[in-house]
């Protein structure tokens, strides 16, 4: 392993190292979590060159800001998926370019062998994508469609309504439908907090 | 607000698909209500985990050679500030969610107020959420002041007539959120601005305005 021990460590403990300057513990956390970034970013964008830039932003304000993160808040992937994703649309908006299709049908989880994660990580991130897949695939297509836009475009409920020429209420009773099936899903597998 | 009402809201909100001024309505009731608090955060892992169902893909290996070049201080440093309306919840959704001592009570509806940069500061912008008698202000792009200077808060009357909303210095980040002492009876004001002010503050607005907005 190049990051012999950095492996090891959890994001709590990178993300103290990092606060202290430590370029190793970076490159260790960009490791264990730029390609789920980076898919996240891809799938918004749908053009790696931007989603590649947002994933380096992100991670630049993770450099810079390590301190920020407080692990009793949650779980540093809530936290930087966020980010990600609240960067990715926005330079989507910024683009004003037409949105990549949204992410169907799912596809087979690609082995990210050269990215050297911890073997914890590899499994726990697997097993939650395939939870999120099933989750997913169990909804109405209505419910997911609302979801994935939601999601994916970043457009609010507004925006939803006037794109599939539905009714404020039945896109706000979708999109908890939806959540809230997901969440139950993930819940009872044990896969969220 | 309806607790009913608030389970979608909620859901739309740790999706992130309210519009501004709804998303930080929600927050300012998240601020006073515990509970509701809580289901939010389950939303809000919930939503999160949807960035799985992305289809897994590498990055080149060159952006990582691109991270630690710059974070070894060979690239310039280059700030970027956060999108508009998003940073501005994400600064609310950070403050409420996490910051339960607050103080904010649970009655009537938040009251939103946008502000607009005013001359001495056409980029900024910023919001003031209202709820009973508590208020936030959350603020964009305003640069820190300089040595010796803060911001003021003014409420002023019909009148023209000022009282201080308090004093605040922003960091060097993209946004900032502070609390404001609001003036009772806030029906009596109709404006809102903030200003540049010497230390420690002025009895009435004596600086630049930077910020300003209208209450209804």
């Amino acid at each position: 392993m190049k990051e012999a021990g950095y492996a090891d460590l959890e994001d709590a403990a990178l993300l103290a190292r990092i606060a202290g300057g430590d370029e190793q513990a970076l490159a260790a956390l960009y490791d264990r979590h730029a390609a789920r970034a980076f898919s996240l970013a891809l799938c918004i964008l749908g053009d790696p060159e931007t989603a590649e830039e947002v994933v380096l932003d992100v991670f630049w304000s993770i450099w810079q800001h390590a301190g920020a993160f407080a692990p009793e808040r949650g779980r540093f992937t809530t936290w930087l998926h966020a980010m990600v994703r609240h960067r990715a649309i926005d330079a989507l908006r910024r683009r004003r370019a037409r949105p990549p299709q949204l992410p169907e049908p799912p596809e087979e989880e690609m082995e990210p062998a050269a990215l050297d994660p911890s073997v914890e990580d590899l499994v726990e991130a697997r097993e939650l994508a395939q939870a999120v897949r099933e989750a997913l695939a169990a909804l109405p297509p209505a419910q997911r469609q609302v979801l994935e836009l939601a999601y994916f475009r970043g457009w609010t409920h507004r925006e939803i309504a006037a794109h599939l020429g539905e009714p404020l209420g039945t896109i706000k009773s979708r999109l908890y439908l939806a959540l809230r099936k997901v969440h139950d899903w993930l819940a009872e597998r044990g896969m969220i907090p | 607000m309806d607790h009913e009402i608030l389970e979608e809201e909620l859901a739309a909100y740790a999706l992130g698909a309210l519009p501004p001024e709804e998303a930080a309505a929600v927050a300012a009731h998240l601020a006073g209500c515990p509970e509701c608090r809580e289901r939010a955060r389950r939303y809000r892992e919930a939503a999160a985990a949807l960035a799985y169902a992305a289809p897994l893909r590498r990055p080149s290996p060159r952006l990582k050679a691109r991270l630690l070049a710059r974070a070894r201080g060979a690239e310039r440093r280059r700030e970027r500030g956060l999108g508009l309306g998003i940073a501005l919840i994400a600064a609310v959704l950070a403050l409420i969610l996490f910051a339960p001592s607050l103080g904010f009570r649970f009655g009537a509806p938040p009251q939103v107020v946008p502000l607009q940069g005013a001359e001495a500061a056409p980029d900024a912008e910023g919001y003031l959420i209202l709820e009973d008698g508590q208020a936030l202000l959350v603020t964009k792009g305003l640069a820190v002041p300089p040595e010796g200077r803060v911001y003021q808060v003014w409420f002023a009357d019909a009148a023209g007539r000022r009282v201080s909303g308090g004093i605040f210095r922003t960091q060097p980040r993209p946004y900032g959120v502070y609390t404001v002492t609001v003036p009772l009876p806030l029906t009596a004001y109709a404006r809102i601005g903030v200003t540049l002010e010497p230390e420690g503050g002025s009895p009435s607005p004596t600086g630049p305005q930077v910020l300003r907005g209208v209450l209804r």
